[in-house]
Parts: C-alpha cells; structure tokens; sequence
C-alpha cells in the first residue's frame, strides 16, 4: 500500500489544496474507526472504497467477522449486516440509518469528510498548510458536525487524513487512516 | 475413517498450545480489508488469548466463564458470556475438545485440509481448518454470508502449558466497561 512520504507536499493555499484533493477521483482507505455513544459504543476496521461515484464502506470485527456493508451510488444508499438490510434514496441515508440500525453517522457525507473535503455550507478553520483542521456542518436539522482533523499524512504529494474527529452532541466517531491507495484502484 | 473422526483425532493432539499467526480479511472480489497479525494462546476445551500488534494492539482473553475484549483504540473493555462468543466466533471452536460439536457440521477431507461447512444456516457459511498428522495447525479460515472471507495462517505453533492465571483478566485502568452479558 502507498508510504506516508511527506518530502513531496509543499504548503499551498487553500483553493489550491482543495483542487488537487478534489481531483482524487479513485481512492481506497482502509484504517480502524470507533463509535462512541450512550446506547452503544464499539470499534471496527472499516474499508472504504471510491470508483467513481459509488462507494462501499466495510466494517468487520477484531475476528474478521463482517460487522456491516453500506453501498452509496449517486442516488440511492444499501445497507446489509446480520441483523438489518435495507435500501433507499440517498437524501433518506443518515435518517435511514438511524431507524434501522441506531447508528448515528452522517454516511452521506463521509466522501468529502475522508479526504479533509467540505460538502457544502461547512464553516471551516485551517491548519498551517491550509489543510481543514476543523469542519463545522450545520444543515443537519440543528444537529451540527464538527468534524476535526488532527492529524494528516501526505501519499505521492497528495495531502490526505490520518485522524479524523466526527463529533456531534450524542456521538464521538474516530477514524484512523492506516492506508490509503489513490493509484490503482 | 471418516473426515469427521479424523478430524476430531488430529485436533486432540494438543490440548494447550501457542501460535503467531497472520490475519487477512478479502471482501468477495478478493481485495484486502483488513491485514493483521499476532499471536494466540489456547487451553482447552475453553481458556484463549488472543494479543493482536497488527493494524493495531487488541487483547481478547476467555477465561473461561467470560470472554474479554480490551481495544485501546476505544479506550474500552467488552465482556460477554464465552457461550455467547463461543457461537459466533468460529476461531473458539479451536478451543473446545467436545467431540459433539462436530455433529452440527459436514466435513470433507482432502489431505491435511478439512472443508467444515455448517448444516445451520447462518452468518458462516464455510470454514476450513489444515492441519497436520501431529495436531499443528497451519491455517483456519472462514466464509461469511456476504462472500468475505477471513483467514488465519499459523507459525511457530508449539505445545504450551499455561497456568489458569495466564487468562485472568486485569481491567486496565481508565478503560470504560461494556458489559454486554
């Protein structure tokens, strides 16, 4: 899988970073998140994988075991585990999600917030290189994400997060980043 | 005799072993989820410790009664009944010497690799264990409904005796505990 070279990355500014993520088209990231809540909290190792404009996210256990699968196209958002399967447009994700699942996770939006990208009216605080440090959305029916970039690593000159903070008031979701694959996917 | 029997035979070789082993996870097109590795302490029929180092350290220990999954990622310590874990977790069936529990499987041999496919239908739906005329296990692997497969190759698999207290379970401190008994 790709190094964490950083001797490629020279600071830019921030529309300049925001173009070189953007054109990241393919790209696969594979690393451990964890969901903490009052109802229920866990861990698990997540594969997220992005071609083109459909994404599937993996989840499985320490033993290997699958814990869940959700599949987002452009328009519509599939979900299979052990315990529920469902399937519908993708404006009803999150919300669907929650019912079916108790998950609170903003899942449609998780292609921008893996890559340090805003989706769309997020107020934003930048690190020194002009890299997102914190993200905040508001649209979500007044339960706001910050989401927190502490850490990034950079794969063939291309700045990418390693820990990323999703926090809303009920639920603390990390993810840690141990690899991404921008090339050949 | 039959693969079941021979089986059972090369499994009871060892009653209390250790192993290294190295973990990949392939979702059904055959890419790599999740790449790990460390090491596993087994006494039968029911005490196991398993120490990951790859992606990151976890500790999963039975003692018995209870099953107890440390991650630090979390900060957290998981306990369940070992009956509850020892359902769902095909690597527990390495632990257990009760020749009964092979009943509820078909078993078909082709060497030293046995193909153990579950009559109930569940979130499993094929296993596969190699191993030796001598007991050492060399892999275990596992198929799960959605085409993903885990598998588990084995070195440095040695004979142990451990102590009970080797799978005593410490809460380490500042963790926060889920019971989910």
């Amino acid at each position: 899988c790709a190094s964490r070279n950083n001797t490629q990355f020279k600071s830019q500014t921030w529309s300049e970073n925001k173009k070189n993520i953007s054109s990241i088209k393919n790209y696969s990231a594979k690393g451990k998140f964890a969901y903490v809540s009052s109802q229920n909290s866990f861990s698990a190792y997540f594969s997220i994988l992005q071609t083109n404009s459909n994404m599937t996210i993996e989840a499985t256990n320490l033993i290997g075991i699958n814990l869940f699968t959700i599949k987002i196209t452009k328009n519509e958002i599939s979900f299979y585990s052990d315990k529920a399967n469902f399937n519908g447009p993708i404006n009803e994700a999150n919300s669907r999600l929650k019912t079916e699942t108790g998950l609170t996770f903003p899942v449609s939006k998780i292609k921008y917030w893996v890559l340090g990208l805003p989706n769309q009216n997020n107020d934003l605080v930048f690190n020194k290189d002009n890299l997102v440090y914190l993200l905040t959305s508001k649209n979500d029916n007044k339960d706001s994400w910050k989401v927190r970039y502490d850490k990034y690593q950079f794969i063939n000159g291309y700045p990418l997060p390693e820990t990323i903070n999703i926090n809303n008031k009920n639920v603390k979701i990390k993810l840690v980043i141990n690899s991404w694959d921008i090339e050949n996917v | 005799i039959s693969a079941k029997n021979e089986l059972e035979k090369r499994l009871s070789k060892y009653s209390s072993f250790s192993a290294s082993f190295l973990q990949q996870v392939q979702d059904m097109n055959g890419s790599t989820i999740v790449k790990g590795s460390g090491t596993i302490q087994i006494k039968k029929p029911s005490l196991f410790k398993l120490n990951t180092y790859k992606p990151d350290p976890n500790t999963l220990i039975s003692d018995g009664r209870n099953v107890w999954y440390y991650d630090p990622f979390v900060q957290q310590v998981t306990v369940q009944t070992f009956k509850r874990v020892q359902s769902s977790t095909p690597l527990a069936l390495l632990t257990q010497n009760n020749p009964k529990t092979w009943d509820e499987y078909i078993i078909k041999s082709n060497g030293n690799s046995f193909n153990i496919i579950p009559k109930r239908k569940g979130q499993i739906t094929e296993m596969s264990i190699t191993i030796n005329k001598l007991g050492a296990i060399q892999k275990f692997s596992f198929k799960s409904k959605n085409g993903q497969t885990t598998e588990y190759s084995f070195y440095k698999f040695k004979e142990a005796n451990f102590s009970y207290n080797n799978f005593k379970f410490k809460l380490p401190k500042n963790t926060n505990l889920v019971d989910r008994r």
